[in-house]
C-alpha cells in the first residue's frame, strides 16, 4: 500500500504536516497542474510524474516542481525550475537513460524540452520557437493521430517532431542524444516545399526511426499519399522512403515493428489501386517486410473474404454487417511468432447523431458512429503465415464518427488518436516473453447491474488467457484501474466519504 | 514518542490512506470484550479534556483532542490494537513493579493499549493513555528494558509533554508574530511560497528542537522512576543503544527464503528476487526542497541520549540485564498474535520474515503449518488483486535488503508459481506439518 498525499512534494519534508492547521498553510501550497504516467519505447510504464506550480515570481515567471515517481510509486526526485506562467506540460518519456519533459508556452509560442540524466541532473534544456499557425496545425495533426511530439529512442536519445511553416506545411525532426558519443541532428522540410506534410514516428530502436509521412498536394484535396520513411538514428540520414500512392498500391499503415536483423515490418490495410484510403473500403490486411534499404523482403495480404475472417464472423452476432479490425499493436515473441492485437469495429447509425441532425435541420450532428466490439489476437508464424485467431468477447461501446464523410477505417484511425477504443495498452514483458493486451470492458449482465471491467489478454508460453478486474463504482467508494508497470495495474481506491485515496500495484494473473 | 505528530498529520492530510483489512478468519482479539465501554472511556476522556480547556487557542486545542479521538477510533476500527488478557497480565506485572517503587503513579489509572505493529516502539497519547507496539516485546530482551521504556513514557505524562507540545506548537505557529509575518508575506506579490517555506523552517525547527528536549527530559525522569523499582535503571543505556541501531535498519536478519522455497520439482527462480531497474542511478531520493534531516528529528540521536544519561547519573559501563522473568512470557504470548495479525492484515512480507527468521531452523511444526496457511492466503490475495494493499513494493532507497527480497518474492511470483510452491511445499514438509494443513495445501494446489 502506498501512502500518497495530494501535495506530495511537501509531505516528504514534513512541511504540509505542520502547516495545514495554521495560518501558514495559506501561503505554503503547491498547486498540482498535471500528473500522469511515463512510458518508454515499448509503451511500458516506467514511472509517474506530478507537475506543480510552486511560486509566483517577478515578470510573469513561475517556479515549478516536477515530482518523479518510479514504477513502484516511490518518489525518486523532486526537481524545480523556473518558466513563464503560461507553461503547460504536454509530454514526458523515459529512454532507459534519461527522462524528458516537453513544455509548451502557448502565449510566447515555444516548446521547451528539459531532460534529466541518470543522476537526476538537467542534461538538456532547449527551447524551440514555433509560430502560432504551426502550433494550430500541430494541435490538429496530433488530434488526428498524424504526429507524435516526443518519442524515446532506447539508450540513445529522444526524437522531437514539430510542424513547420513552409510553402505548404512541413515538419521539423530533431534528435536529442542522451549520450556523450551521440550527435544531435535535425531534419527540416525545405521552405520551398509546397506539399501539406505530416510526420508520425511510429517505431524506433537504437538503430532506426520508422515514421509515416502523409502528403497532400494542397489543403483542399482529399488525395493523400502515405510514405514510410526510415531514418538512421545516429546520423539522421534518411535510409529510404517508400511511397504507397493512390494509383499504385494504396495502403493504410497502422503499426510497425523492427526485427532484430534490422528488417522493418509494417502492418495495416490494403486497397485496390486507385482507391482513396480516406474514403474507400479496404480489401484486407497486409504485412510487409522491408530491409533497411527499403527492398521488399516479403509481402502477405489477407483478404477480408479470406477464411481467416470466417471465425470472426461466426463469433460476431451481427453477421449482416461486416466488421473490420483495427490493429493496435504488433509484437514478436522469442519463438519468432508474431501477435497482432486489435479490436473489431463497424460503422453504424447513431441515434443521438440522427436526433441532433434532425433538430439542427442537418446543420450539425454526425449521424454515424463506430461500434467497437470484441478484442482479437492474430497469431502469425515467423514468415507471417496465419496461424490462429482468438476472439475475446467484450461489451459493445460506441464512438461518434469524427469524420462523417471519411471511411470507417479513417474514422477508426482518428478515434484511436482520441483514445475512443477500449484498448488501453499492450505491455511487452521482454524478459519473460509475454505480453499483456489491456482493454476496458463493459459487461451487460442479466442478473445484476452492468459492470465496467479491466480485462487483460495475456500471452504466456504461446497460450492466451485472460484476467479480469471489476471496476467498482459505489455510493461510498470507487475503484479505478490505471496503467502500471509491466504485468501490473495501478489500482486507485477512492473513499468518497473520507476523501481518501489508496493506490496499490497489483500483478495481473496468468491462470 | 508522543502522539502529537500523528494527530497533526491526521488533521492536515487532505487525502490520506486507510487500510482496509480483509476478513480472512479474523479472530476477535482486535476489540476488547467490553468494546463499548472502551469507546465510552475514550469519548469521555476527550470530552473531559475539552471541557477543561481555557486560555488561548481553545478552538485549535479542541481540534487536537478530537483528532486524537479520531486516530484512536480509526486504529481500533482498523483492527490495529490487540486485546489479549494474557498479554496484559504479563505486562501489568512489570507495570505493577513500577507502581510499587513509585506508588504516587497508581492514582493516574494509566491505560495501555497494544498496537499490532512489529516496529519496536511505544508512545504517550495524552491524558493517561499509552500505546505499546508488540514489536517492542519481540525486540527487547529483558524486563528491565521494558521497564525503562514504560518509565520513559510515564515521564512524558508527568512532564505533561502532550499538552506542552500542543501549546508550543500553537503559540509558535499561531502567535501574533507569526500572523504578522504571514500577513507580510501575503502582501508580497511574488515569492510567497518560498517565503512561507522559510518561515515554516524557522518555526518547525524550533518545534523539533523542543521535541528533542522533551525526550531528553523524559529519559532523565524515566531513569529516576526506574531507580525506585526493582529494575536496574542503568539498563537504559543498553536499551537506547539498541533502539538507536534500529534507526536505519529494523528488519536486518538474513532470511533463508531461497532454501525454503526451493524444491526438486520446482526450483527457486532467482528472477523472483532480482531487483528492478529504476529511473535514476542514485542512492537517495533527489529533492530540490529537501530540509536538513537532523533539524526535523523528533528524537535526539541515541548517542546523545546515552551521553546525557551517563553524564547525569554517572553510569560508567554497559549493563546487561538477566532479568527475564516476564519478557519470555511476553515474547511467547506475542509471537502468535503477531503472526495472526500479519496474516489477517495480509502483511505477507513481514509474516514470512518473522516466520522464517524466528522459527524455521527450530523445525517447529506450528511454523510449517503457518507457512502453509500463509501460502494459501497469499494465493487468494493474488487472485483477488489485493496483494498491494498489505505488501509494499520495494523502495530502491531502502537498506533493508532481507525484507526487500521477500517483498520481491511476493510481488514478482506469478499466481501459478504460488500454486506450484504450495503443492511442493506440502510434499516436502509433509512430515513437519499437521495433516490438516497438508490436506488443505494439496486440495488447493493439486495440479
Amino acid at each position: 500500500m502506498k501512502k500518497l498525499v495530494l501535495f506530495l512534494v511537501l509531505s516528504c519534508s514534513g512541511i504540509q504536516f505542520w502547516t495545514q492547521t495554521t495560518v501558514i498553510d495559506k501561503i505554503v501550497s503547491f498547486r498540482l497542474k498535471d500528473s500522469g504516467a511515463m512510458y518508454d519505447q515499448n509503451n511500458n510504464v516506467d514511472g509517474y510524474y506530478f507537475f506543480y506550480e510552486v511560486d509566483k515570481l517577478h515578470k510573469g515567471q513561475r517556479e515549478y516542481a516536477i515530482q518523479i515517481l518510479d514504477q513502484n510509486l516511490n518518489t525518486v526526485a523532486i526537481k524545480s525550475f523556473v518558466d513563464d506562467n503560461n507553461t503547460i506540460l504536454i509530454s514526458s518519456s523515459f529512454n532507459n537513460k534519461e527522462i524528458a519533459f516537453v513544455f509548451l508556452n502557448q502565449k510566447d509560442k515555444k516548446f521547451r524540452v528539459i531532460t534529466y540524466n541518470e543522476i537526476g541532473e538537467v542534461s538538456k534544456d532547449q527551447t524551440y520557437e514555433i509560430k502560432k499557425k504551426e502550433l494550430n496545425w500541430f494541435a490538429q495533426f496530433a488530434a488526428m493521430g498524424y504526429t507524435e511530439l516526443l518519442v524515446p529512442v532506447d539508450n540513445k536519445g529522444f526524437i522531437i517532431t514539430t510542424v513547420s511553416d513552409t510553402k505548404g506545411i512541413g515538419y521539423d525532426l530533431r534528435f536529442l542524444p542522451s549520450t556523450t558519443e551521440g550527435k544531435a541532428w535535425e531534419y527540416n522540410t525545405p521552405e520551398t516545399d509546397s506539399n501539406i506534410l505530416s510526420l508520425n514516428p511510429i517505431q524506433s530502436n537504437e538503430l532506426y526511426l520508422v515514421a509515416l509521412e502523409m502528403s497532400k498536394k494542397s489543403r483542399m484535396t482529399t488525395k493523400t499519399d502515405i510514405s514510410l520513411v526510415v531514418y538512421d538514428v545516429d546520423s539522421g540520414n534518411q535510409l529510404f522512403k517508400k511511397l504507397y500512392s493512390r494509383e499504385k498500391n494504396p495502403r493504410l499503415i497502422t503499426n510497425s515493428f523492427i526485427e532484430e536483423n534490422g528488417n522493418i515490418v509494417v502492418l495495416g490495410e490494403y486497397f485496390k489501386d486507385g482507391d482513396n484510403i480516406l474514403n474507400d473500403k479496404s480489401l484486407g490486411l497486409f504485412i510487409e517486410v522491408l530491409d533497411n534499404k527499403g527492398n521488399l523482403v516479403s509481402d502477405k495480404t489477407i483478404s477480408w473474404e479470406n477464411k481467416l475472417f470466417q471465425k470472426l464472423k461466426e463469433s460476431n452476432e451481427d453477421t449482416k454487417n461486416r466488421s473490420l479490425v483495427y490493429f493496435h499493436d504488433i509484437i514478436k515473441s522469442k519463438t519468432g511468432d508474431y501477435y497482432a492485437v486489435g479490436e473489431m469495429y463497424r460503422r453504424t447509425a447513431s441515434a443521438a447523431g440522427i436526433a441532433v441532425a434532425i433538430l439542427s435541420k442537418g446543420q450539425s450532428g454526425n449521424i454515424t458512429q463506430l461500434s467497437i466490439t470484441d478484442a482479437v489476437v492474430y497469431k502469425f508464424d515467423k514468415d507471417f503465415n496465419f496461424v490462429n485467431l482468438d476472439v475475446f468477447k467484450k461489451g459493445k461501446s460506441r464512438a461518434q464518427s469524427p469524420i462523417e464523410l471519411g471511411s470507417p477505417q479513417l474514422n477508426a484511425h482518428v478515434l484511436k488518436a482520441m483514445g475512443a477504443f477500449d484498448f488501453i495498452n499492450l505491455q511487452n514483458d521482454i524478459e519473460n516473453d509475454r505480453f499483456y493486451a489491456n482493454f476496458i470492458d463493459f459487461e451487460r449482465l442479466e442478473s445484476e447491474d452492468d459492470k465496467w471491467a479491466f480485462v487483460s489478454v495475456i500471452q504466456n508460453e504461446g497460450k492466451l488467457t485472460t484476467d479480469k478486474i471489476y471496476i467498482e463504482k459505489k455510493k461510498r467508494y470507487a475503484t479505478l484501474v490505471l496503467p502500471g508497470k509491466v504485468g501490473h495495474v495501478l489500482m486507485l481506491d477512492y473513499n468518497k466519504k473520507e476523501k481518501k485515496i489508496e493506490l496499490h500495484l497489483e500483478k495481473l494473473n496468468i491462470k | 514518542m508522543i502522539l502529537l505528530h500523528k494527530i497533526l498529520k491526521k488533521i492536515c492530510s487532505l487525502i490520506l490512506f486507510v487500510f482496509f483489512p480483509l476478513v480472512y478468519g479474523q479472530t476477535d482479539f482486535y476489540l476488547p470484550k467490553n468494546s463499548d465501554s472502551l469507546f465510552t472511556f475514550l469519548n469521555n476522556t476527550t470530552q473531559f479534556q475539552i471541557d477543561q480547556l481555557k486560555g488561548e487557542y481553545v478552538s485549535q486545542k479542541k481540534k487536537f483532542y478530537k483528532s486524537r479521538l479520531e486516530v484512536l477510533t480509526e486504529e481500533l476500527n482498523d483492527s490495529n490494537f490487540i486485546f489479549v488478557p494474557e498479554l496484559k497480565v504479563h505486562f501489568d506485572e512489570i507495570l505493577n513493579n513500577i507502581y510499587v517503587g513509585n506508588p504516587e503513579l497508581k492514582r493516574y489509572n494509566f491505560y495501555f493499549l497494544f498496537d499490532r505493529s512489529v516496529i519496536p516502539n511505544a508512545a504517550f497519547y495524552g491524558d493517561s493513555l499509552f500505546v505499546v507496539n508488540l514489536g517492542l516485546f519481540n525486540f527487547l530482551e529483558s524486563d528491565d528494558e521494558i521497564a525503562f521504556v514504560i518509565c520513559h513514557e510515564i515521564a512524558h505524562f508527568l512532564n505533561d509533554d502532550f499538552n506542552n507540545q500542543i501549546d508550543k506548537y500553537l503559540s509558535n505557529f499561531n502567535s501574533k508574530e507569526t500572523k504578522e509575518k504571514v500577513k507580510e508575506i501575503k502582501r508580497e506579490k511574488y515569492g510567497q511560497t518560498n517565503a512561507g517555506i522559510k518561515l515554516y523552517k524557522v518555526l518547525s525547527f524550533d518545534m523539533f528542537d523542543y521535541s528533542r528536549e522533551t525526550e531528553l527530559k523524559a529519559d532523565e525522569l524515566g531513569y529516576k522512576l526506574m531507580k525506585n523499582t526493582i529494575y536496574n535503571p542503568d539498563i537504559s543505556v543498553q536499551t537506547l543503544k539498541k533502539l538507536g541501531q534500529l534507526e536505519e535498519i529494523i528488519l536486518s536478519d538474513s532470511i533463508p527464503i531461497q532454501s525454503v522455497f526451493d524444491f526438486e520439482n520446482y526450483r527457486f527462480n532467482k528472477n523472483w528476487i532480482t531487483k528492478e531497474k529504476t529511473l535514476f542511478a542514485v542512492k537517495e531520493s533527489i529533492n530540490d526542497y529537501q530540509i536538513d534531516k537532523d533539524s526535523i528529528r523528533t528524537h535526539p540521536y541515541a548517542h546523545e541520549r546515552i551521553f546525557n544519561l551517563m553524564n547525569l547519573f554517572q553510569i560508567d559501563s554497559l549493563h546487561i540485564s538477566q532479568n527475564k522473568s516476564k519478557i519470555d512470557y511476553l515474547k511467547q504470548t506475542t509471537k502468535p498474535i503477531i503472526y495472526k495479525s500479519l496474516l489477517d492484515h495480509q502483511n505477507f512480507d513481514l509474516l514470512l520474515y518473522f516466520l522464517l527468521k524466528n522459527d524455521f531452523d527450530n523445525h517447529n511444526s506450528l511454523n510449517y503449518d503457518l507457512l502453509g496457511e500463509s501460502i494459501i492466503y497469499l494465493y487468494n490475495a493474488k487472485l483477488k488483486h489485493s496483494i498491494g494493499k498489505g505488501v509494499p513494493q520495494v523502495n530502491p532507497f531502502s537498506k533493508e535488503e532481507n525484507i526487500n527480497q521477500i517483498r520481491l518474492f511476493i510481488t514478482k511470483t506469478e499466481l501459478f508459481d504460488i500454486s506450484k510452491i504450495g503443492y511442493n511445499f506440502a510434499e516436502k514438509y509433509k512430515s513437519q506439518m499437521s495433516f490438516k494443513t497438508y490436506d488443505q495445501l494439496i486440495k488447493k494446489f493439486n495440479p
